[in-house]
């Protein structure tokens, strides 16, 4: 096999392989690995973003707060945080799906620290792909 | 005396408790959308949509956030929200309109028409939707599905993809309510 030939079949080889990478998202939103760029409280979350409205990016960031609700709806895993301000304004987080174990064990009233992406606010913050880091 | 005081706390307390219950809200509501061609099928979902319905007025809201579809592949989500519906200058799609006909107190399934005004992609459109709506011990729940076109919301496909999107997308809907205090 000549040489240009082979390095065409490598170039072929490489360049689908990084498109099945891609595609299929390794990390499959896992984002145990990846740091936070921030940690907030809920009313701190709730407050920034309801002032800036837009979200440049999706940032991982953690948020502390006291589980108001898990439940499944639609057939995910979710924690409602809630802040100590009184208000119907939530930070939902929909939880990875390797988190199941570890959300089944949260309950209501305890103090977590959680880790996902800001995805932005309509009434509640909402943030996908979370992660427990503690629980209180 | 006191079975009279007894009747007006009662009848007191009713219209309380109907007046605190006049607006209902899923903050989890689901949304689908399905695209199929013979190249490839396109499924994603989003779940913290938010719906807000106001019994007394049968108004519904409805907002979601673009960039918080899951889709079943990363570059598909890049896709999505990159070239197709620019979530970061538009980031939400809104419908507002009304249930014509609702009854609320009505138990069990009634099949209605919402009509209004849904903004996706910086584009209004009028939107007349069947949509099923049931109320039981549970609360309300409103669902349904419609088509839409793509290129109704000015959604421009490179010519390289377009065997890959339909031209026409299947959307389903389904929103949960619970009592909402404002």
């Amino acid at each position: 096999m000549r040489r240009s030939a082979r390095f065409s079949y490598a170039l072929v080889f490489t360049i689908a392989m990084l498109c099945f990478l891609a595609c299929n998202d390794p990390l499959n939103g896992d984002l145990t690995a990846v740091p936070a760029t921030k940690v907030y409280t809920v009313e701190q979350l709730i407050s920034e973003s309801s002032a800036s409205k837009t979200i440049d990016g999706e940032p991982v960031i953690a948020v502390k707060g006291t589980v108001h609700e898990i439940n499944n709806v639609n057939d995910r895993y979710t924690i409602l945080l809630k802040g100590n301000a009184v208000g119907e304004t939530y930070v939902i987080c929909d939880m990875n799906t390797n988190q199941i174990n570890t959300t089944k064990a949260v309950k209501s009233g305890d103090s977590i620290l959680v880790k996902g992406l800001l995805k932005g606010i309509l009434k509640d913050v909402i943030m996908l792909n979370c992660v427990v880091i503690k629980t209180d | 005396m006191v079975r009279i005081l007894a009747v007006f706390l009662i009848a007191f307390l009713s219209i309380s408790d109907a007046d605190s219950n006049e607006k209902v809200i899923a903050r989890q509501g689901k949304v689908s959308f399905f695209s199929h061609t013979s190249v490839e099928d396109i499924k994603a979902e989003n779940n913290q949509v938010l719906s807000v319905i106001d019994l007394s007025k049968g108004e519904i809201a409805v907002s979601m956030l673009m960039n918080a579809f899951i889709f079943e592949k990363a570059l598909m989500r890049e896709h999505f929200n990159e070239s197709y519906i620019e979530s970061d200058i538009y980031p939400k799609a809104v419908f507002e309109g009304v249930l014509v006909d609702f009854d609320p107190a009505a138990q069990g399934e009634q099949t209605r028409m919402a009509k209004g005004l849904f903004t996706m992609h910086g584009v209004s459109k009028q939107l007349e939707i069947k949509v099923k709506i049931t109320n039981d011990s549970n609360g309300y729940v409103v669902s349904g599905n419609f088509e839409t076109l793509v290129k109704d919301y000015d959604i421009n496909i490179p010519p390289l993809l377009a065997g890959n999107i339909a031209k026409s997308i299947s959307i389903d809907f389904r929103f949960e309510y619970e009592p909402y205090e404002d």
